[in-house]
């Protein structure tokens, strides 16, 4: 047994002889011809980002048409907003990009900085009379899509705890940056359910990952 | 142009390729990713016995070994697109033959192994010794020694010593395979090693 480039080997058999191995080669034949052409990762993330992208802009456009998202906080809160959109857009290329260990741990880090971002921008804010919870719900609400987005790109293979994370930390951007333009309460508020409740889409969508079988084990 | 001499076009367009010299895995699998199915095929046949191999030892399960193939196969058609030349093919197959081992394990949780037969190895096609070390044993019972000493190993460590010295994979492709390091996947091995020369020094006391 060496360790030896084994392209450079003969091919060993031309017609499988184990029923096993005639079985397997038979139906991937018939998955090949269903689908000639190869899809790029690069195409499959671009893909995804743009989707993920166009639900955030549709679910604020709502929030906003609605009286809900109140666009003028967008002077004073830039920058957690700038940091979000790094979030989902670094968040959802690193999940889906085979390789690429130092992308995901960039993107950790953003989302890091960004829970931590959140609450620290806020100061003592503004007293209301709505339960809090209100904004955890709406929160989980307004993620529902893009969350339903990302799986359906990260179930197309294997993906890791890691990588799942990520994709459920960019889908739980939208809903922060929701909470950003809609809520003007102090930092335990956002804490508990703001970042809270991105922590909770973030563990639904591993969770979720992990429990359907992916169409692929690719790494 | 002189008589007898080739334009140099042509020159440059000839390419001295021997015929019986085989198609590197990357040009085959540039072609596959177009959708040609004879480099395919060529992969496939290059790749399937070991993997069935590999699969038959590590999930211990004839008939999942057999589903496992094709899942991995049905795996590499659908994320073609997925592979880049840096990672290696056969460390990529293996990757994936692995990731579909460790989630059908997972998901069968406690149920007990169904029907596994270590001899059946030898009839598998392409399994000839040259695929596996342990069907060139002399000794059979040494074999079938070794094969059980393997799954008494931690699930980590039996994959590390499977691809290293049953599948002949080295430590980049070993780590590629299990989306870990080099210096993880030596370590593994290394535990792995030290675990089995106990449990077969036992062996033979006994």
């Amino acid at each position: 047994m060496s360790n030896d480039d084994p392209s450079l080997a003969p091919p060993v058999a031309t017609v499988p002889s184990a029923p096993g191995l005639a079985r397997a080669r038979a139906a991937a034949l018939e998955e090949l011809r269903r689908t000639p052409r190869a899809v790029s990762w690069r195409h499959e993330a671009v893909t995804a980002l743009l989707l993920v992208l166009a639900a955030t802009t549709m679910a604020l456009g709502v929030g906003a048409w609605l009286s809900i998202v109140e666009v003028h906080r967008l002077q004073g809160r830039w920058l957690p907003l700038v940091l979000l959109v790094a979030v989902q857009v670094v968040g959802v290329i690193a999940a889906i990009a085979p390789g690429r260990r130092a992308m995901r741990w960039s993107a950790a880090a953003l989302a890091l900085a960004a829970a931590i971002a959140l609450p620290l921008g806020r100061g003592a804010g503004v007293s209301s009379a709505m339960p809090g919870f209100a904004c955890s719900t709406s929160h989980l609400a307004v993620d529902l899509v893009p969350l339903a987005l990302v799986l359906y790109f990260v179930r197309k293979f294997s993906v890791t705890t890691g990588r799942a994370l990520l994709a459920g930390v960019a889908a739980a951007a939208t809903g922060a940056m929701a909470g950003e333009l809609s809520c003007g309460r102090g930092w335990s508020h956002v804490l508990i359910h703001h970042v809270g409740a991105g922590v909770a889409v973030a563990a639904a969508c591993v969770l979720l990952a992990r429990a359907w079988a992916p169409r692929s084990y690719a790494p | 142009m002189r008589p007898g001499l080739l334009p140099f076009r042509v020159l440059l367009r000839y390419k001295a390729i021997p015929i019986s010299e085989p198609e590197s895995d990357d040009a085959l699998m540039a072609r596959f990713c177009d959708g040609d199915e004879d480099a395919f095929v060529v992969l496939y046949d290059r790749y399937a016995p070991q993997l069935q191999v590999f699969l038959r030892r590590f999930v211990r399960d004839d008939a999942l070994a057999e589903d496992l193939l094709q899942t991995t196969f049905l795996s590499v058609v659908r994320a073609r697109g997925r592979y880049t030349p840096l990672t290696g093919l056969r460390a990529w197959m293996y990757a994936i033959a692995a990731n579909a081992a460790r989630d059908a394990l997972r998901r069968r949780g406690a149920r007990p192994e169904q029907s596994y037969d270590p001899a059946l190895l030898g009839d598998l096609a392409g399994a000839s010794p040259d695929a596996d070390p342990l069907l060139a044993a002399s000794d059979p019972n040494m074999a079938r020694a070794v094969d059980e000493a393997l799954q008494q190993l931690p699930p980590d460590q039996r994959e590390a010593v499977l691809l290293h010295k049953i599948q002949g994979l080295s430590f980049p492709e070993i780590a590629t395979a299990l989306g870990t390091t080099v210096g993880a996947a030596k370590v593994r091995a290394h535990r792995g090693y030290q675990r089995l020369k106990l449990l077969l020094a036992a062996w033979e006391n006994a």
